[in-house]
């Protein structure tokens, strides 16, 4: 086991072919499972520290006449990829039933990082042999980031199994006890690596993984866990897996210094370890240490050009050089507080507002969690997710983010890199901003579903749109008794065992949170929080700052959400279909039904203002059956509890407009401009509206996005911008501005209006902006 | 395909065109709509709802007589191919047409199919039904899925053809038709702001509003219109200024250059048609004078223009505004 395996899986690149790489890489431990006594004598030599011994016994191997199998050992432990490919090949058509052949070859496509077809060659062996336990482990290991209950399921078998090869059984217990520190079990862990020792010792094989491992496993328990990678240096000086591998669970438990400073022996004591290399460089970059990374990963592609890691992020770090960066705020230094970097062709639409929300949450958090940040906060937002994808790679549970803090450093998606109502942009900064405390106020030892949980509860609390939002089928699984014990929500978070256990986990952890506020207060959240800094138990932690053990404070969880949702639990079918029927009803304009089936939906869940909410069908009814009024205020509760889809918002700011209350028809389209930001229209609205409410500066602002997102009617926008200067006195500049209006459409009646009032105006007072409607 | 935002040379031949308008004063505009079958419910609701929408928008720039939906029982082929010959029959080279087709189309790879009750109307059809009018300018507007395939049997001169989609392999239905027919009464459609929209202006609205529809869902755009033929800019479809008796206009769009120069000509107004000219030549040179150069001779002539129309506005003894 390398630390490439306990990568996440995720292939962002795939490699179309296999070539040669340049330099030998290191050896995977087989365990036993290569039978052929040739090769076990050079890997003897590799795994006892003899490198030159060991590769002048593998190109022994290649020149030699022996078997197509034993030569592609040779040609890989060597680093010949492509030869070592050809060669299996052969091996595999030569013996069609051969199942460790094809092992054997798929654990090469696992080396060159082509999970697909390792994965395929995995089922061929089982299909040739089920009880090949090699293969059964292998093909857990793929699995163990894309399906977790399949991967469960081979994992199983060979441990399970008594007669399964001891080295296979070894391989075994370790991903178990690899699966067991990711979700920060630290008993299972140890359990697994007893046995693994136990094992290795009698069967006479190399401890060498077991000796790492325990060294992660005591460093995740804030013990020293230095005196194993001793013993495993002692018996190979060049086993860079000795720190990689402590390293990989530092990173994934957000240690990211204590990573960086292990990724960095890795690679002193096994320059060829070229995952290490790659794993340092990405950590290196998320503490913006660019120029060091780049020489890193650009050593690493000569090395292992095979790594879509490596490419990717190279590639990032060329467009990352193309982004615009603005400062805001200041630090107790003078330096600025907040560093943005911003595709130059959304600066000017997202930079204004995310300078400024984010500035907000530095003061609000800064207030709440009584913490000063102690270096400036970068935040990255990027118009392709891929890159954002390439920011997250190896850390497992981070599949579909939007966005990612790793202490100061903040990555999100653009709103433009995916489709309208599926991203709000202000919640996820405000997300990422909590993390950004969380994790620096506590040096990084918060459990991820704590973090994951406090910023949750921070959206709904505190964010841009406030309101607790939960998706139904997170409902559902409530409902189904689905939440997990707190001493395992982090599991949800690693190794979710369904497809909606990962958001399942995050509603969960903010409930947890805003159970404590309400109950203990918020003092007691904080105290909660701190209390992982000086363990990693759940139970100690919740005892310290609760007075609770784990199991009493479920309990107590589980009654306040019974308390909360027990009828909506207990009729949770009937709410699922009385929401679908809601929304039914208002498509075929069935008023009465659409009115009377969101009203039973709400009755259940108030709240409710996630997709397919009760709210818009209500208003609908509403509006369809003559009661403008009651339409209204339907939907202006659906935005008061947080309600965000952007085509309701758009509607009700237009209807607050029509009835003269601008003031909430400004902070709709405002929060509207969370959900849909490269809405032309908005801005333009927006800034008519502002102006109309004599805040001219304001609706400048509005109308400068509105003139970056390039609008077709340039005419109507020069005018805009001509109002708002006027208004602002700017003369010269309004003059300007509606002569570009005028130079579009000549005769543009009111843009000819404003031209003579501003040549008769001369450098007088202009008249009140409330006189200046749209154009 | 064309998909540019109207140019001061197209805006320069509105002019000229509008000095000639009394010599060819006989000539009439002749609007047909045909509204295909929806097939299911939503499709037969929204194709209504647009035909008869472009239908009223026509009314209002025409004769009221010289405007026929086509629909049911008068939108099968046989109907459709009849009052066409009958149409041929009243029309002059002079005269124009504009034909809206709202509905679903098809394309098997050879032949264009637009769908309407009983046998379907064809693309051969459809040449030389249009072929055989004497109007030499000639609008259509194919809105629905594989219009596209019509973009090279209908091919004329003098004919300008708006397609939905840009060939006929592009074969989900189409979000073009209902944006174009948004375009007919949105004042941000109109972009020179001379109260009126044209086809050139409707295209790029439509245009647009599909493309950030697609953008906004992150989908890859299912579908890509093209307009074809030069004069875009020269067919009104629609009239933005509100209909007698109605509240006005949401959004305020002005109202001067074509329907101000049917009002009988005085000094003023002849003075804001030199002003007009000169400013379009003065356009045409833009790109050959230093910015500072053509900005201090085009600003006089701007804000002379808005002092004569004010003074043509208190004469009036109306305010548009």
């Amino acid at each position: 086991m390398r630390t490439d395996r306990l990568r996440t899986r995720r292939a962002l690149l795939l490699v179309g072919c296999l070539l040669a790489a340049p330099l030998a890489a290191g050896r995977d431990i087989p365990y036993g499972e290569v039978g052929d006594p040739a090769v076990q004598r050079c890997d003897v030599l590799q795994w006892s520290g003899q490198r030159e011994a060991a590769v002048a016994c593998y190109r022994a191997l290649v020149a030699g006449n022996g078997p197509a199998a034993q030569r592609a050992e040779g040609a890989w432990a060597l680093g010949d990829l492509s030869a070592a490919n050809d060669l299996f090949r052969a091996a595999a058509a030569a013996q069609p039933a051969n199942a460790a052949v094809r092992v054997r070859w798929g654990e090469l496509y696992v080396d060159s990082h082509q999970d697909q077809q390792a994965s395929d060659l995995f089922k061929e062996a089982l299909q040739r042999d089920p009880q090949d336990a090699y293969a059964a482990v292998d093909a857990a290991a793929v699995l163990a980031d894309e399906d977790a209950q399949q991967a469960d399921h081979d994992l199983q078998s060979v441990l399970e199994n008594p007669r399964a090869p001891p080295g296979a059984r070894l391989r075994g217990q370790l991903l178990a006890a690899q699966v067991a520190l990711e979700e920060g079990d630290a008993a299972r862990a140890g359990h697994w690596l007893g046995q693994a020792a136990a094992l290795a010792t009698g069967a006479h094989l190399p401890l060498l993984q077991v000796y790492a491992l325990r060294a992660a496993l005591e460093q995740y328990q804030d013990q020293d866990g230095s005196h194993w990678t001793m013993l495993a240096l002692q018996q190979d000086p060049h086993f860079g897996d000795a720190y990689a591998v402590p390293a990989y669970f530092d990173g994934i438990h957000w240690r990211q210094d204590e990573a960086i400073a292990l990724y960095r022996k890795a690679v002193a004591v096994q320059p060829d370890l070229w995952s290490a290399q790659v794993q340092l460089a990405s950590w290196l970059l998320r503490e913006e240490h660019v120029d060091e990374a780049r020489r890193l990963l650009q050593a690493a592609y000569q090395g292992d050009p095979y790594d879509p890691v490596t490419v990717n992020t190279l590639r990032l770090l060329d467009s990352l050089r193309q982004f615009d960066v603005l400062e805001a705020g200041r630090d107790r230094s003078g330096g600025p507080a907040l560093i943005l970097h911003v595709s130059p062709n959304e600066t000017a639409v997202l930079g204004p507002y995310a300078q400024r929300l984010a500035q907000q949450a530095l003061q609000t958090y800064t207030q709440r969690y009584q913490f000063q940040l102690r270096a400036p906060v970068n935040i990255e937002i990027y118009p392709n997710h891929d890159d954002l994808a390439v920011r997250t790679a190896g850390l497992p549970g981070l599949g579909g983010e939007l966005g990612v803090s790793f202490g100061y450093v903040v990555a999100m998606d653009s709103p433009s890199s995916r489709a309208q109502n599926e991203f709000n942009w202000g919640t996820t900064l405000w997300h990422e901003m909590a993390h950004v405390f969380t994790l620096e106020s506590t040096n990084f030892r918060v459990p991820r579903w704590l973090t994951e949980g406090l910023s949750v509860f921070e959206e709904w609390r505190t964010g841009p749109i406030k309101g607790i939002e939960i998706p139904d089928y997170v409902f559902v699984a409530l409902a189904q008794g689905k939440a997990l014990p707190i001493s395992q929500l982090n599991r949800g978070f690693v190794h979710p065992q369904y497809p909606e256990q990962l958001l399942v986990s995050y509603m969960q952890a903010g409930l947890v949170c805003d159970f404590i506020d309400r109950s203990f207060g918020f003092d007691q959240l904080l105290a909660l929080l701190h209390a992982f800094e000086h363990t990693t138990d759940v139970s100690t932690a919740l005892q310290r700052s609760l007075g609770l053990s784990a199991a009493q404070f479920d309990e107590r969880f589980r009654a306040d959400l019974q308390r909360h949702y027990g009828m909506l639990f207990a009729q949770i079918g009937a709410w699922q279909a009385a929401r679908a029927a809601a929304t039914a009803g208002a498509q075929r304009s069935d008023w009465t039904a659409a009115h009377s089936a969101a009203e039973q939906a709400l009755a259940l869940l108030p709240q409710d203002v996630d997709e397919g909410s009760p709210y818009l069908p209500l208003s609908s009814a509403y509006a369809g059956s003559g009661q403008p009024q009651r339409a209204l205020a339907t939907l202006l509760e659906y935005w008061r509890r947080g309600g965000h889809d952007a085509q309701a918002l758009e509607a009700l700011a237009q209807r607050l407009h029509a009835v003269g209350r601008r003031g909430d028809a400004i902070a709709v389209l405002e929060s509207d401009n969370y959900e849909a930001p490269f809405d032309v229209a908005l801005h333009a609205d927006l800034g008519d509206w502002l102006l109309e409410a004599d805040r001219p500066q304001d609706a400048l602002e509005e109308y400068r996005v509105d003139a970056a997102l390039h609008p077709s009617d340039q005419a109507a926008l020069h005018l805009r911008l001509a109002r708002a200067q006027y208004a602002l006195h700017a003369l010269p500049q309004a003059r300007r501005e509606v002569l570009s209006a005028l130079e579009v459409a000549p005769d543009f009646r009111p843009a000819q209006q404003l031209l003579l009032r501003i040549a008769r105006t001369g450098a007088q007072r202009p008249p009140s902006p409330s006189t200046a409607g749209p154009p | 395909m064309r998909a540019r935002a109207p140019t001061r040379p197209a805006a320069l031949l509105t002019a000229l065109l509008l000095t000639l308008a009394p010599a060819c004063a006989a000539a009439a505009l002749r609007v047909v709509v045909i509204e295909g079958l929806g097939g299911e419910a939503d499709y037969t609701v929204q194709f209504d709802t647009e035909a008869r929408a472009l239908a009223a928008a026509a009314a209002r720039i025409t004769s009221g007589d010289d405007v026929r939906l086509l629909v049911g029982p008068d939108a099968t082929r046989g109907a459709v191919l009849s009052y066409f010959r009958r149409l041929a029959a009243t029309m002059s080279r002079d005269d124009r047409l504009i034909l809206y087709l709202i509905g679903h189309g098809s394309y098997d790879g050879r032949q264009y199919k637009f769908n309407i009750p009983g046998p379907d109307l064809t693309d051969y059809d459809l040449a030389m039904m249009l072929d055989a009018l004497p109007a030499r300018r000639q609008l259509i507007v194919a809105t629905g899925s594989a219009s596209g395939a019509l973009l090279s049997p209908l091919r004329k001169p003098g004919r300008i053809l708006i397609t939905g989609t840009r060939n006929g392999a592009e074969r989900n239905v189409t979000h073009f038709g209902a944006a174009f027919v948004a375009a007919l009464t949105a004042a941000s459609a109109d972009l020179d702001k001379n109260g009126t929209i044209s086809a050139q202006e409707a295209y790029d609205y439509a245009n647009r509003r599909v493309q950030d529809y697609f953008k906004h869902q992150a989908l890859l755009a299912s579908e890509h219109a093209v307009l074809q033929g030069d004069g875009g800019e020269l067919f009104t479809v629609a009239d933005l200024a509100p209909a007698p008796g109605s509240a006005p206009a949401a959004a305020g769009g002005s109202v001067t250059g074509a329907r101000a120069a049917g009002a009988p000509a005085t000094a003023l107004t002849r003075r804001r048609d030199q002003l007009n000219a000169r400013i379009r030549a003065l356009e045409q040179r833009k790109a050959t004078l230093p910015p500072a150069q053509y900005a201090s001779q085009l600003d006089p002539l701007l804000l002379e223009l808005a002092e004569v129309q004010e003074r043509i506005d208190q004469t009036d003894g109306s305010d548009a505004h």
